[in-house]
């Protein structure tokens, strides 16, 4: 396996989605390179941190603002629809 | 996925039309699941929090419009976020300014964090937005919806509305690219 391939299935390593011997290919080839053992270490944290901080969490408030928009209109529509029936 | 309600009222799985206080219940059960997920894939896209929360409104509206659709409930937050990003990506391309940075957003403290952790934490997640803003919006949003929304690959690619090789292709690419740029950001 070359460095151009291990980082074309990084992803398919990472989540388990390779063939026993493509893992094994990998292996081997990771044991010998330094520099991709680092992409994949890498790789595995910005996994992380997205997880951990890429959220958006909205605050109470804005969702009390949202949730009524949003309830004021479907209930408008279905009166409308019960009305044209 | 199943026909879409050519009436347009609000149908539940029965075809019988709901009332008011009972699309009020789904409404809420809907959003109060859901919200924080909608909004970010339509934050993501759009880049601008007015803008996100149009999307999420017209997203919970459609919803409830097609609820006979659902055939999983476990995919339901994939179904969600499938009309989400439809919405966002017809907001992107009427919309005539494209914004130069994104909105600031605030971070909500995680529940019992001290104030030190909630200052670093707010610190990384805004470096983290800068670098996600960096990327290519179709590695973005692909990255979004697996490594921050946490959807399995085959929902990654129904969302997207591509196959799932090319699904994996992208979240492949999007993370080489996010890697990149948070190093450089120094985040990592």
């Amino acid at each position: 396996m070359r460095c151009e391939d291990l980082a074309e299935r990084i992803t398919d390593l990472l989540e388990g989605d390779v063939s026993p011997e493509e893992e094994e290919a990998a292996i081997e080839h990771l044991a010998g390179c330094s520099r991709c053992e680092v992409v994949l270490a890498e790789t595995r944290d910005v996994i992380s941190l997205t997880a951990d901080h890429g959220a958006i969490r909205l605050t109470s408030v804005d969702r009390a603002r949202m949730l009524g928009a949003i309830q004021a209109q479907a209930t408008t529509s279905t009166g409308e629809a019960q009305t044209s029936e | 996925m199943g026909n879409s309600d050519s009436a347009g009222s609000v149908s539940n799985r029965m075809g019988t039309t709901t009332t008011s206080r009972s699309v009020a219940a789904r409404v809420e059960s809907l959003f109060e699941a859901h919200i924080d997920s909608v909004f970010n894939v339509g934050y993501r896209v759009l880049w601008n929090r007015a803008d996100a929360e149009d999307v999420a409104q017209r997203t919970f509206l459609k919803a409830l419009q097609r609820l006979d659709q659902i055939e999983d409930d476990r995919r339901e937050r994939a179904w969600l976020l499938q009309i989400a990003y439809r919405e966002a990506i017809a907001s992107m391309r009427k919309r005539r300014e494209v914004p130069t940075a994104p909105d600031k957003f605030p971070v909500v403290p995680a529940p019992g964090a001290c104030p030190a952790e909630a200052a670093i934490a707010a610190e990384v997640a805004s470096r983290l937005a800068v670098a996600l803003a960096a990327m290519r919006d179709d590695e973005r949003i692909a990255v979004v919806l697996r490594d921050v929304e946490g959807l399995p690959m085959r929902d990654v690619a129904e969302v997207l509305g591509i196959g799932h090789s090319a699904a994996k292709m992208r979240v492949n690419r999007g993370r080489s690219s996010l890697r990149q740029l948070v190093r450089n950001a120094g985040v990592i």
